[in-house]
């Protein structure tokens, strides 16, 4: 764990969602900075208390957390979709006339909250401007929340589906080609564009062709910064971390998800497994035998039997078969993880401290 | 409204409560009642699929896969449903295949906003709207989306009504909020656990659920122990001791949650109702114990 903090400049947490993630990425950047890593820790959905305890609660710049005593520096940063594409839109629509009109538009005001892939590409946005401005050693990027991990990688996919030119050039009318494919195109929008008149009305219609006009100028950018973004993921010191836990729908995941990033040539350097069990449940035999015996004697035969039960649990959670070998286990902790000396509880944990000869 | 259609149960809950094996079970539950049920599951990939080792995301989509007397699978996904519904509306069948296969469909259902959303929702009441829909199920199960995508989800008819100020679909998105609001077709389940963070956020969403559908949905606390009220108390460092320190902390979690959570369902009027952990890997046993949980929950 200890070099996969000292040599990346970027790690990327994964995992679907109830998995710990948003906590287990602000433990690794508590973990860097007492290595002496000037660290930023990025996250865009985080519990109302952890935001407060790393003071970004409602803060669209990265902020220096307070109450800090590390060899490196704590930073922490809330990723805000619409704060994002406010400052593509000021940034690139040229002037305040079309950057006026898109803010207006019906549509414009779902696009940084609801348009599938949004959350994600806003994240990655924000992640190269990080990694970019010289100001951190590493950045630490808690990915959004999704139902499964694959979902993040897919993200840029589906926001291409919106912002490619072609598309962009085709509802503006704009024959982006010639021939047969472009003319059949060409058609194919109108039927469209026909079909959506006829179920909706006009006024619809309207707002749709006139979000595609406005986000023709911000386009290009969010394209480059797609491209970028997908650089930085595939460079060798940009290390994916597996977040999860132990039930067997989880693991096939992980080893679905380590799968894909293989794949596509990112590099996955470490399965964190979450919650995987109580300390108790790590006893000898002889020990959970005592365990119950005890109880039995108190006259507390249903826990000593709940004491087996789980034990047996936890026994069989154990032995899952995963291919990976990079794999940290995590023990239930004691309860929520949410201040700042609990992230440095758990941060011990992920990366033990040396002993200074 | 009986005569036609059938009861929708939608669950939902934090992601990692233990939503989808509560869905399934609950889809167990239903068929042991009598009347067949469609589970439905959302997304790019089957859950189920891989858990029990079913070949749902081979089947196209929208098509159901047998699991067990009474009960079918299916995974919906919003192109494809959107894509029904469109070709209904197409009087040509070739142009609609010209248009649906090009990529602007794709740009289409990204840009607007919850037409995915009711392409969904439009599908699942679609028995209920129209007689020429059949669907043979008396109960459709809905593995919702977690916590947020679900509310949009819910949310998605009112806005596109909104937005789309006349025609057919401002009426359709209209008529499925009003199934969405129906007692008698639709029921609302709420997954969570006794924790701090889950209780919070099921608290929050019960109450934006009550206040989107006017019905309170039923809150259920997943993964409880069956504890004594008391617990004994051992000399530090005898063997029991840790284990029991570790077991009242939990006890103490589960009243505060329990306390909190009967709270907010006093005040929705809504039931609370309490589910064991179940401390078992095999998927079916775990879905077969957690439906006589459910059975004997009510």
């Amino acid at each position: 764990m200890r070099a996969l903090i000292e040599h990346h400049r970027v790690i990327v947490c994964a995992g679907s969602g109830g998995v710990g993630k948003t906590t287990t990425s602000a433990a690794l950047a508590v973990a860097a900075a007492k290595l002496g890593r000037r660290v930023l820790v990025l996250t865009i959905d985080p519990a109302r208390r952890l935001a407060t305890a790393l003071g970004i609660a409602r803060r669209a710049d990265d902020v220096r957390v307070a109450r800090q005593n590390y060899a490196g520096e704590l930073w922490a940063g809330l990723v805000d979709p619409r704060q994002v594409f406010t400052d593509y839109i000021l940034r690139y629509a040229g002037d305040r006339a079309t950057a006026k009109r898109l803010f207006d538009n019906a549509l414009y005001r779902q696009l940084s909250t609801t348009l599938s892939g949004s959350q994600e590409f806003t994240s990655l946005s924000r992640l190269r401007d990080a990694a970019e401005s010289g100001k951190y050693d590493l950045v630490i990027l808690d990915t959004p929340p999704a139902a499964q991990a694959v979902d993040f990688l897919r993200a840029p996919e589906k926001l291409n589906a919106v912002f490619d030119s072609a598309v962009v050039s085709m509802f503006m009318g704009r024959a982006g080609g010639f021939g047969i494919a472009a003319a059949a195109w060409k058609r194919s929008v109108k039927l469209l564009l026909g079909t959506l008149a006829l179920l909706t009305d006009s006024e619809f219609v309207a707002n749709f062709s006139s979000f595609f006009a406005a986000i023709d100028a911000i386009a290009p950018a969010i394209r480059e910064t797609n491209l970028d973004a997908r650089r930085l993921l595939l460079d060798r010191s940009t290390a994916f971390v597996l977040i999860t836990n132990y039930d067997a729908a989880k693991i096939q995941e992980g080893e679905a998800f380590h799968g894909e990033l293989r794949a596509a040539g990112y590099h996955l350097r470490k399965i964190i497994v979450n919650r995987a069990w109580p300390a108790w449940a790590k006893d000898d035999k002889p020990t959970r035998q005592a365990v119950e015996e005890q109880l039995t004697a108190l006259g507390q035969r249903p826990l000593a039997a709940l004491h087996a039960a789980l034990c047996a649990y936890h026994d069989r959670r154990g032995t899952t078969h995963i291919r990976f070998k990079e794999i940290l286990t995590v023990p239930e902790m004691e309860g929520d993880i949410i201040g700042l000396p609990a992230l440095e509880r758990l941060a011990a944990y992920l990366c033990p401290p040396v002993e200074d000869a | 409204m009986k005569e036609q259609g059938h009861r929708i149960v939608f669950v939902t809950g934090k992601g990692g409560v233990g939503k989808s094996i509560v869905a399934a079970a609950t889809a167990m539950q239903m068929a042991r009642a009598g009347g067949d049920v469609l589970l439905v599951e959302f997304g790019s990939r089957s859950f189920y699929g891989s858990l029990f080792g079913l070949p749902v995301d081979q089947a196209a989509a929208g098509e159901a896969v047998h699991w067990q007397p009474r009960i079918d699978i299916s995974r919906w996904d919003a192109e494809s449903a959107l894509r029904e519904y469109l070709t209904h509306y197409l009087v040509f069948k070739s142009a609609s295949n010209r248009i649906l296969g090009a990529t602007a469909m794709k740009a289409l259902m990204a840009v607007a906003p919850g037409l995915s959303e009711l392409a969904v929702l439009g599908k699942l009441t679609a028995p209920m709207r129209h007689r020429w829909y059949q669907r043979d199920a008396a109960v459709v199960v809905v593995d919702g989306y977690a916590t947020g995508q679900f509310m949009s989800l819910l949310r998605a008819p009112r806005g596109l009504a909104a937005t789309a100020g006349s025609g057919p679909l401002h009426n359709q998105a209209k008529a499925i909020t009003n199934l969405l609001c129906d007692p008698a077709i639709c029921e609302y389940r709420l997954v969570t656990l006794a924790e701090e963070i889950p209780v919070a956020e099921a608290c929050e969403m019960a109450a934006d659920l009550r206040a989107e559908t006017g019905i309170a949905p039923t809150i259920f606390c997943n993964r409880l122990l069956d504890l004594p009220s008391r617990l004994p108390a051992v000399p530090a460092g005898t063997p029991a001791a840790s284990f029991l320190e570790d077991l009242a902390r939990i006890s103490r979690r589960q009243k505060r949650g329990l306390t909190q959570l009967t709270a907010v369902g006093k005040k929705l009027e809504g039931a609370v109702r309490r589910l064991p952990m179940i401390p078992n890997m095999h998927p079916r046993h775990l879905v077969e114990q957690l439906a006589d949980a459910l059975e004997a929950s009510t």
